[in-house]
């Protein structure tokens, strides 16, 4: 048996939390290790979903379809989140359509780290491309690396927005070669630029057609003698031109440079799934196991991480700020909702309203990423102010339904009440501290001043939400 | 002191939001509510009249500065040679007091605030000799850019969180506005810099309903139940939404309605100082997309004019301007030659200084386009230490011991009255 507050932890940083049910379900694994491989070996984690979000008909200005698609695609992904479950229940079937915590977190991951962004499409044809790359994302979260890698070279979203689909042999476009190296793989001060433009000259040829689809141009790529951390050849990106003899970037960094980018990345997961502040030790301990098939498959480090003792440790227990996606999927899931809120016309909604909480799906200020700084935006004010509006829509909706669970609040003792609120939201009331104390003060006060059901319930639920106990767990 | 004497004492903004959030029936648990920085009675103080304030605009990415400062009269026939796909055509340039630069014509009200006399390009800026990071890479470069630093400090504290360290305590001494919290405000030892949103939605704070006031209370009532030497997350986030709710209710009085855009940030910059009730002096936003690897001439086709309208929108909606200058900066310059139709990360780059105490005029040396003019590696030779900008900004304009603060001493340019 497993510690139920121990598959709680497991199960909030691996994926979005589980209920009480599911955490009854998953302690019934005989170890820590057995719960970690069912997660990780879970069949649902491969995916081959692939969502269209169309844009709207009616306004044909191509900027706002494509600004409207990926606030589609971002609501969407978001209600993935929401849905779910470590421990479905049902018919096969069912269970087999269920989302997969784990896969939907780390696509977010993968979203966040190999960066494309709205921001750069020119058409509707290259906005497009984000969804194909958030399919390559789904295929690969926890596949081998350097597929993830490879395919992402070749992806046209990345060839759009690193302006590689550009380079040529005669005018090399040094972007895609530098953040390859600099934020995809080994990390600043483990590269020189003399690597950097051999790595953007191999890439020259990779590009796209005219419908946006990525193809190899030989007759633009460099096939002549470039020189890559030291080595003298003619260097591809991955293989593609067949005239590399076998000295190929993406390959080369997975293999020669492994210990090095496993490093790079073990210390980035470790940060996105236990705490920021890992040892140096931590750290080779995750990239030994990253890479201990001989290969970079993710499968080990996921299951590195969450068997290491550090994942387990105090500083990672002491709770972990929810960023904005799991921020949201955590309300959705503890009011219930298939789906998030549509705002205006129903060409925005919930996506959208997490621009200002620091984390807008699809549409990253820069290729810089969501998981480097230990100061991200979603700490704040701002986030906050967008947090209000979120949770005013998404419990609006909840109490527009006259049979939604909150009703059935009114009908109990004021610490009964929050109690169960704070178990929607996957907080053990024990552990909650000064959020049930003020929640019950609060509720207490309503119900003394007689302001009414609704307004009881909409304030307990934007109080919990709002917390301390639920934002960093 | 008791809570009448502490009434008594809070300057009249301080005392209307106290009576606010309290329902007017202060006593001593509501007062530690009140207080969760400490600080509360400091940072409502207006400033006074000809306080300085900054208002620095980073231009995400790296700009290409060649591109706006163009080098024009013999400087511009090497320019043009390296990179003839997206040169400025020499014609069209707006004439500046030396022959030796003309401004991109897609800012023509900025051209036209420096013939008035408020502009300033220092140009060359970079980070010189610098060690211990990599100058071509955004973040690194960004981040000792803001530090003010050429090799890894001891201490990771920015620019203007050194400054504000010299100043009386105040949690909003600094603001960035679609910013978030940029290293540039952050590690000094006194918390003296908070983001502000772009909108304030339906933030409870602002106009709470009598149904929504028990929320409100108890939000601010678990934001006091950490103290503020706690930063713990759970403090943080405690704290963050009792800020906000104090804070809001002032703020939605300024803010303006369209918020979108820089221009929309640079309002709502206009209208705080306009407002002055945060005692805020320096800000900070920021104008992304100038990393043109590609499509350099339609990117800056499209943000220059934003920019240039922002800018001058700006001053123009601030009821007094006099005090008041903006720094336009951005993390490195790009390559010397363009490729298919842009440029790469580079070196070397111009600072813009923009208001009334600014003397017009370019500064520093332009770096040249010739083969023989160019740094050993083939990019632009920097010419002019971001120190120089700096330092005259501390210790000319915002006040303060520019050697100590910026920590290495460094001439000015002259480029303040």
């Amino acid at each position: 048996m497993v510690a139920t507050q121990d598959v709680a932890h497991l199960c909030r940083r691996a994926g979005f939390g589980a209920s009480a049910s599911e955490i009854t379900t998953l302690s019934a694994h005989p170890t820590i290790s057995a719960l970690v491989d069912a997660i990780v070996d879970d069949p649902r984690n491969i995916s081959t979903l692939k969502p269209r979000p169309v844009a709207p008909r009616g306004n044909r200005d191509e900027g706002y379809r494509g600004y409207v698609r990926i606030v589609k695609l971002g609501r969407w992904y978001l209600e993935r989140m929401s849905a779910s479950r470590f421990a479905p229940t049902g018919t096969p079937t069912q269970v087999k359509y269920v989302p997969a915590p784990l896969l939907e977190k780390m696509t977010l991951f993968w979203h966040g780290l190999l960066v494309s962004s709205a921001q750069k499409p020119q058409n509707l044809s290259e906005n497009f491309t984000l969804l194909d790359q958030h399919n390559l994302f789904r295929t690969h979260a926890l596949g081998n690396f350097q597929t993830l890698l490879s395919d992402t070279s070749k992806d046209p979203a990345m060839l759009i927005y690193l302006d590689n689909a550009l380079s040529t042999k005669d005018l090399v476009n040094e972007n895609y070669g530098r953040e390859v190296l600099e934020l995809f793989s080994l990390g600043v001060g483990n590269y020189t630029q003399t690597d950097v433009i051999g790595a953007s000259r191999a890439g020259t040829g990779y590009t796209l057609d005219s419908r946006a689809k990525y193809k190899f141009d030989a007759a633009i790529h460099d096939n002549t003698t470039k020189t890559f951390f030291g080595v003298d050849g003619n260097w591809d990106l991955t293989g593609a031109a067949a005239t590399s003899g076998g000295l190929d970037v993406v390959p080369h960094l997975c293999t020669t440079k492994q210990v090095e980018v496993s490093t790079y990345l073990a210390k980035l997961l470790f940060q996105y799934f236990a705490h920021f502040t890992p040892s140096p030790a931590t750290i080779s301990d995750i990239a030994t196991g990253f890479r201990q098939s001989g290969q970079l498959n993710i499968k080990d480090a996921l299951k590195t991480i969450f068997n290491h003792p550090d994942f387990w440790s105090a500083t990672a227990r002491a709770g972990k700020m929810k960023t904005p996606p799991e921020w949201v999927a955590a309300c959705g899931r503890a009011l219930a909702l298939k789906t998030l809120p549509r705002y205006g016309n129903g060409d925005d909604g919930i996506s959208g309203a997490t621009d200002q909480m620091g984390l807008f799906l699809f549409n990253q200020p820069s290729v810089f990423g969501w998981w480097r700084r230990p100061e991200p935006r979603w700490i704040g004010y701002p986030a906050f102010v967008a947090k209000v509006d979120a949770i005013n829509s998404m419990a609006g909706q909840a109490l527009s339904k006259g049979t939604h669970p909150v009703y059935t609040l009114g009908a109990m003792p004021t610490a009964t009440a929050v109690d169960t609120v704070l178990g929607w939201f996957l907080v053990d009331p024990a552990t909650a501290g000064a959020t049930r104390t003020r929640a019950i003060e609060m509720l207490d006060r309503q119900r003394t001043e007689g302001v009414g059901d609704y307004w009881e319930h909409l304030n307990l639920i934007r109080f919990i939400a709002l917390s301390p106990a639920v934002q960093v767990n | 002191m008791d809570t009448n004497d502490l009434l008594a004492s809070l300057p009249d903004v301080t005392r209307r939001r106290f009576l606010q959030v309290t329902g007017g029936t202060a006593g001593a648990a509501v007062l530690a509510q009140m207080l969760p920085f400490g600080q509360l009675a400091a940072w409502a103080d207006p400033l006074p009249p000809g306080a300085p304030i900054l208002v620095s605009v980073y231009l995400g990415g790296g700009l290409d500065g060649a591109h706006m400062l163009v080098p024009a009269g013999p400087g511009y026939g090497a320019y043009d040679d390296k990179r003839d796909n997206i040169a400025v055509p020499e014609a069209s340039l707006l004439s500046l007091s030396s022959t030796e630069n003309g401004l991109n014509p897609l800012m023509p009200k900025l051209h036209a605030r420096y013939q008035a006399g408020d502009v300033a390009f220092a140009r060359g800026v970079d980070l010189l000799n610098p060690s211990g990071f990599e100058p071509l890479s955004h973040f690194d470069k960004t981040d000792y850019v803001m530090l003010g630093r050429t090799a890894p400090p001891p201490q990771r504290n920015g620019v203007w969180a050194r400054w504000a360290d010299t100043q009386p305590d105040n949690p909003l001494l600094m603001a960035t506005v679609d910013f978030g919290m940029p290293v540039l405000f952050t590690g000094g030892a006194k918390q003296q810099a908070a983001a502000l949103p772009t909108y304030l939605g339906d933030a409870l704070g602002a106009n709470p309903s009598p149904q929504e006031q028990a929320l409100v209370d108890a939000l601010l009532a678990l934001d006091a139940d950490y103290v503020p030497a706690d930063l713990s997350l759970p403090s943080r986030v405690a704290h963050a939404g009792g800020f906000a709710l104090r804070t809001t209710s002032d703020l939605a009085s300024a803010y303006p309605a369209d918020t979108d855009g820089i221009d929309g940030s640079m309002g709502i910059i206009a209208a705080l100082i306009n407002a002055n009730i945060t005692g805020t002096q320096v800000y900070a936003t920021v104008q992304g997309g100038y990393d043109t690897h590609s499509n350099q001439l339609n990117d800056l086709g499209y943000l220059f004019p934003r920019l240039d309208d922002a800018i001058d929108e700006f001053f123009a909606a601030l009821v007094d301007p006099s005090n008041v200058i903006v720094m336009v900066w951005t993390e490195f310059g790009r390559t010397a030659h363009s490729n298919p139709n842009g440029t790469d990360h580079g070196k070397a780059n111009n600072v813009v200084l923009a208001g009334p105490r600014v003397t017009a005029g370019l500064y520093g040396s332009q770096p040249g386009f010739a083969p023989n003019e160019l740094d050993a590696n083939g990019y632009l030779d920097p010419t002019t230490d971001f120190g120089s900008v700096y330092s005259e900004l501390i210790s000319d304009f915002l006040g303060g011991d520019a050697t100590a603060i910026y920590g290495s001493a460094h001439a000015p340019l002259g480029m303040l009255t």
